[in-house]
């Protein structure tokens, strides 16, 4: 969830430059809207209990906990035309993209032709 | 038992205490850089407390037998510590990362918080950030 209230401090910043930032995670709609709930996610936090686009993105974890898998963590930034500009995919999960990472990347899907 | 032996065995819970903090299914999973300083500082501290009741009970205890004990005692205690962060590392890695090509991104539709319904057509026309989270804890 860190990931996601990092996201939320550029959220302002990047709605105002007309972009958006979508979030996916596995779990239900409830658990979802709890989570949003709690941590101020004002972004489109979308539940995947199902994994359906985590799976279209290839971003299951398997056997990532002892009874489920998990999403792995990552960031793609995606340009107005649906296509892939770039990604953090860290090799680790114990890894959070910070703030100047996404402002960073933002920045340059925007300026980037 | 005596009471290093008591310190020692809870020097041994202090550094299964601290690995159980580092798995995948503890709360809010931590960044390696700030959030893992105490969980290590906890598995080590667990490992040094563990070493300290096993020397004292060496130099004060009595009998070849609980001195063996103690000494296996604080040996399972370190290399614990030094294998829970073995542990710790490899089971931290997730698989490759994907490419997506130069193609469109693949379709969805899925509900977010507020019940609405977003799919990668709805977010045509956006430069979007999509960032995939771990899970919901």
């Amino acid at each position: 969830m860190k990931e996601l209230r990092v996201a939320q401090t550029e959220y302002e910043a990047i709605k105002k430059q007309g972009g958006e930032i979508v979030a996916i995670t596995g779990g239900t709609k409830e658990e979802v809207k709890a989570a949003a709930d709690k941590h101020g996610i004002k972004f489109p936090f979308l539940a995947d209990p199902e994994f359906k686009a985590v799976d279209a993105y290839g971003m299951r974890h398997e056997g990532a906990l002892p009874d489920r898998d998990a999403v792995r963590p990552g960031v793609f930034f995606i340009r107005p035309n649906g296509t892939v500009a770039e990604s953090i995919q860290p090799e680790t999960f114990r890894y959070t993209s910070t703030a100047d990472e996404i402002r960073a990347g933002f920045e340059r899907l925007v300026t980037t032709p | 038992m005596g009471m290093a032996a008591l310190i020692s065995l809870m020097g041994f819970g202090l550094v299964v205490l601290g690995g159980f903090l580092f798995m995948p299914f503890a709360p809010d999973v931590p960044v390696l850089s700030a959030g893992d300083m105490p969980r290590l500082i906890v598995i080590f501290l667990g490992a040094g407390w563990s070493a300290l009741g096993a020397i004292q009970f060496l130099r004060h205890g009595q009998g070849f037998m609980s001195k063996a004990a103690l000494t296996l005692l604080m040996l399972l205690s370190l290399f614990g510590a030094g294998g829970m962060a073995w542990w710790i590392e490899s089971g931290s890695m997730v698989p490759p990362p994907v490419d997506l090509g130069d193609k469109p991104v693949p379709k969805f539709e899925l509900t977010d918080q507020n019940g609405e319904t977003v799919s990668d057509v709805s977010l045509r026309g956006k430069p979007v950030v999509m960032i995939f989270g771990r899970g919901t804890w």
